[in-house]
């Protein structure tokens, strides 16, 4: 019995695409009539397959230096030990990577920073000998310098390997003391000579063997921030060590400040092991840098003295102005401690309100939702192409993939149109351990995107008739709109100083805000973003509370009371109204059918809820789908939508069956989605501490 | 359990062999999706090799996020994101601007590029692109669908609007008319 060659080529396809091994020589001899095809079939799938190779090796020369060795690759390229032909010495040559070398701006740039970066003289920097180009590869020149950077330093400190350095403890953060005022002595030297590092981290401190520690790689940072962070909000290179400013990438030009606080991250690493904001990637860390605080040093370990915490809090503040102003200002407040003298970094004083376990909660006596008077700005899509109010645009087929995928001429702007996001400030509430104060901007989103968008809202406030203020920058709300995610809370914190701090002081005030909301997508290098404005008033009355309140969809006048007696079925239906769900694709091979499934449009989605997705005929369950943000208790979520992928049995049943036909052919189906969700809500008033559980069904037309 | 998916298993709990041993069972077929699905205008600019490298360097970190459906959904996966990198190239090269720092944390093994391999690469999936065009009738496109994109028969046939035993054929006469182009590349009959 022969099989046909196709079948045979095809299941070892299936194969390969399986990820399984594939026995050649056991396919030849189980099939010797195809032994001639069989082995051309494999020789051409090497041929298409032929796997990345190492790196072809660099020229051995280039100029007048004779490579060596490699003997590191770190973000900005790869460095050799080689030796320079006419001095007879050796040196460190960089190369820059290969996708840097493309942009003749860029290689302009390099060669410019490089250069002034060369004028530098300092014991601790590095110096720059020269910088050369050949055959379209830049390197630059630089002395070898016989030590460790800082960064194999801590490698060592992690594991626990001896380094030859103190041990942990007092000696060890007082050489980490003397070894970043000395490291701020250079920065301070090369500030006054107006040039930037711009790329202060651990691995380009480099620690000889008497101990000096070299700042390198000095001005070579070039834009980092616009490429360490990609679309897909990977981190890569060290974001952690960049200033907000930096990764941000704010309009002001950076100035010194920008270095100090990347030489304060690496401090406070080598202090603690660890990095100020845990995130792994870069949205994480925007987000972290927006809505969160330094962990402070004294909390990871306890024997750091107060005054070293004080000064190391204040080189890390979010906005530059709140800095040391200079480099020697640094180094003079840490070898004060040092030398145990007071520091010029004075704590800051914060009001009774916010401090310790009284937190404020908010409590609208009447909630304004304001929805868009339009689209501002956003090429191509002028105000009046917008439906207004009601409805949701919906872009035709081709339209709606080129957005979800990015590919959109104007991205940004026909997203915003699309999914039309209402900016209500609705809820305000602090909590006890982040004063928090919750803004809700919701972007219902129905749809898996394939692209990334960052959205920033700058609000300003006028508490009580007065002025408009702008909250501060590090209170600007910033997140990401992304694959499943619907509904966005753009938290921004309070402090005691600001409009929001000096309004919970006075227990209750009208606000007024207005906001923009700015869109972009993601990776995009020069950003063309859409924006929109909103602006209302509301009335707010602030409450101590423990833990957090759940916010209802629509606040009643007496929101407390409501919460004490409140139907739990009722509150469930108002936040679990399913706003559509969308067949985003069928596959019928894997007899599975991707949703995209939203609720909304802004209620507050419980802590926890379970999804199922049954079909109404035979009460078949398609699947489920669970969602549990425990971080948001209390904030008030606002609506979520998410991917799901429902898989049809082996065997469809009739129901099934008649279910993939309505979609592959268009046609709206019908399911029935079965909720259950709970919320636990605990507030520091009598009879406030309940568990809230409910179910909730309903019918939600599934639309091809 | 298929060797595959214990290996999947094992990259997800943090296994990095098992995650290599995998991506290196698909990394070739990636890197000609990848010729395959690269413009024109992104030849010259961007080697596939970086995008299968960022590929590679995503689906490492992105691993949690991966939902296994079906024996080939992992390559399907690696195929989304890598066409995703392919669009993020290129609005990087329309921008003008394409600096994305090679991740150096060591994730995936690196793959340099030194500056006389860069022609050749280029070469390379000029050729295999020129192959796939010349293929005739829809060949190239089952050939791209069912082999390089990793979808499945039915998908194929329906993409292809034929019926599965046609997409096998295709796919067959196809490969065998690439093993004839790649051997003996035609002569470069454009000017210039």
């Amino acid at each position: 019995m022969t099989q046909p060659l196709e079948e045979i080529q095809d299941s070892i396809l299936e194969r390969l695409h399986a990820g399984e091994p594939v026995d050649r020589q056991a396919a030849l001899a189980a099939h010797p009539e195809h032994a001639q095809a069989l082995t051309r079939f494999f020789s051409v799938l090497d041929v298409i397959e032929t796997a990345p190779q190492p790196e072809a090796p660099v020229p051995s020369r280039l100029g007048e230096f004779v490579i060596v060795r490699e003997i590191g690759r770190g973000g900005m390229g790869v460095v050799y030990e080689a030796e320079q032909a006419s001095l007879k010495r050796r040196v460190a040559l960089k190369i820059l990577p290969s996708r840097m070398r493309g942009d003749p701006q860029l290689l302009a740039r390099f060669r410019r920073e490089a250069e002034a970066a060369g004028r530098l003289r300092h014991p601790g920097i590095v110096p720059v000998f020269s910088v050369g180009e050949q055959a379209g590869t830049p390197f630059f020149a630089m002395e070898l310098v016989d030590g460790r950077s800082l960064d194999e330093v801590l490698g060592a400190r992690r594991t626990g390997e001896e380094d030859g350095l103190p041990a942990p403890g007092e000696a060890w953060r007082r050489w980490t003391l003397e070894t970043i005022a000395r490291v701020a002595d250079a920065l301070g030297y090369a500030h006054g000579r107006g040039i930037l590092h711009r790329d202060v981290k651990p691995s380009n401190i480099l620690i000889e063997a008497d101990g000096t520690p070299r700042l390198t790689d000095f001005g070579l940072a070039l834009d980092l921030a616009a490429s360490a962070l990609t679309m897909s909000g990977e981190v890569f290179g060290s974001p952690h060590y960049m200033s907000p400013e930096q990764l941000f990438r704010r309009e002001a030009p950076l100035d010194e400040r920008t270095d100090i606080y990347s030489l304060a991250v690496t401090l406070y690493e080598l202090l603690t092991l660890r990095l100020p904001y845990e995130a792994t990637t870069g949205a994480e860390l925007l987000g972290a840098l927006s809505n969160e605080r330094v962990v402070p040093p004294r909390q990871v370990d306890p024997q750091i003295p107060a005054q070293l915490e004080m000064v190391l809090l204040r080189a890390l503040r979010k906005d530059p102005r709140e800095r040391y102003a200079s480099a020697a200002a640094f180094a003079q407040d840490l070898r004060a401690v040092l030398e145990d003298r007071p520091p010029a970094a004075r704590p800051r004083r914060r009001r009774a309100v916010l401090a310790g376990a009284a937190a404020v909660v908010v409590v609208l006596a009447a909630a304004a939702v304001l929805r868009w008077p339009g689209l501002l700005r956003g090429d191509g899509f002028g105000a009046a192409s917008l439906p207004g109010l009601s409805g949701a645009w919906t872009p035709p087929d081709a339209e709606l993939e080129r957005i979800a995928r990015g590919l959109h001429p104007d991205a940004a702007g026909a997203m915003l149109r699309w999914i039309q996001p209402e900016i209500q400030l609705r809820h305000v509430l602090a909590r006890s351990d982040s004063g928090r104060y919750a803004c809700v901007v919701t972007f219902p989103l129905t749809r898996t995107l394939e692209s990334r968008y960052a959205v920033r809202v700058d609000w300003e406030v006028a508490v009580n008739g007065g002025e408009f203020r702008p909250l501060l920058e590090d209170q600007v709300s910033f997140a990401e709109l992304s694959g499943g995610q619907g509904g966005l809370t753009l938290p921004v914190s309070v402090r005691p100083k600001d409009v929001l701090g000096e309004a919970m002081a006075a227990g209750h005030a009208t606000l007024r805000h207005r906001a923009t909301v700015r869109l972009w997508p993601w990776d995009d290098e020069a950003p063309r973003e859409a924006s929109a404005a909103a602006a209302g008033a509301i009335a707010c009355q602030w409450t101590s509370a423990e833990e957090g309140v759940l916010l209802y969809d629509d606040y009643p006048a007496d929101y407390p009371e409501a919460v004490r007696t409140a139907d739990v079925d009722a509150a469930m239906r108002r936040s679990l109204t399913p706003r559509s769900m969308r067949v985003a694709g069928i596959s019928t091979h894997g007899r599975s059918i991707q949703l995209a499934l939203g609720f909304g449009p802004a209620g507050p989605v419980p802590a926890a809820c379970e999804v199922d997705v049954i079909l109404p005929g035979s009460g078949h369950k398609l699947g489920s789908f669970e969602h549990a943000r425990p971080e948001q208790v209390g904030n008030g979520g606002s609506g979520l939508s998410t991917g799901l992928t429902l898989a049809l049995s082996e065997q469809p049943s009739e129901d099934e069956q008649r279910l993939l036909l309505d979609l592959e052919a268009g046609r709206t189906a019908t399911v029935r989605l079965e909720f259950r969700a709970s919320r636990r809500v605990a507030l520091d008033q009598p009879g406030f501490d309940r568990y809230w559980g409910g179910t909730h069904q309903a019918e939600v037309q599934l639309e091809p | 359990m298929a060797e595959s998916s214990y290996l999947l298993q094992r990259s997800r709990d943090g296994d990095r062999s098992a995650l290599d041993t995998l991506i290196a069972r698909h990394q070739g077929r990636l890197l000609a999706f990848l010729r395959a699905a690269m413009p024109a205008g992104l030849r010259g600019r961007v080697l596939a090799e970086d995008l299968l490298q960022e590929t590679l360097l995503v689906a490492a970190r992105r691993l949690d996020s991966f939902e296994g459906r079906g024996p080939a959904s992992f390559y399907r996966w690696l195929v989304g994101i890598a066409r995703f990198k392919v669009a993020e190239a290129q609005r990087g090269v329309r921008a003008g601007k394409r600096a994305c720092e090679t991740p150096l944390r060591g994730e995936v093994a690196m793959v340099q590029t030194s500056v006389s391999g860069r022609a050749a690469r280029q070469e390379r999936s000029v050729v295999l692109n020129e192959a796939l065009d010349r293929l005739p009738g829809r060949q190239g496109d089952a050939v791209r669908r069912r082999y390089l994109e990793g979808r499945s028969l039915a998908e194929t046939a329906r993409l292809l609007a034929c019926s599965e035993p046609a997409v096998k054929a295709l796919v067959s006469r196809g490969l065998a008319e690439l093993a004839r182009a790649l051997d003996d590349p035609p002569p470069p009959d454009r000017a210039g």
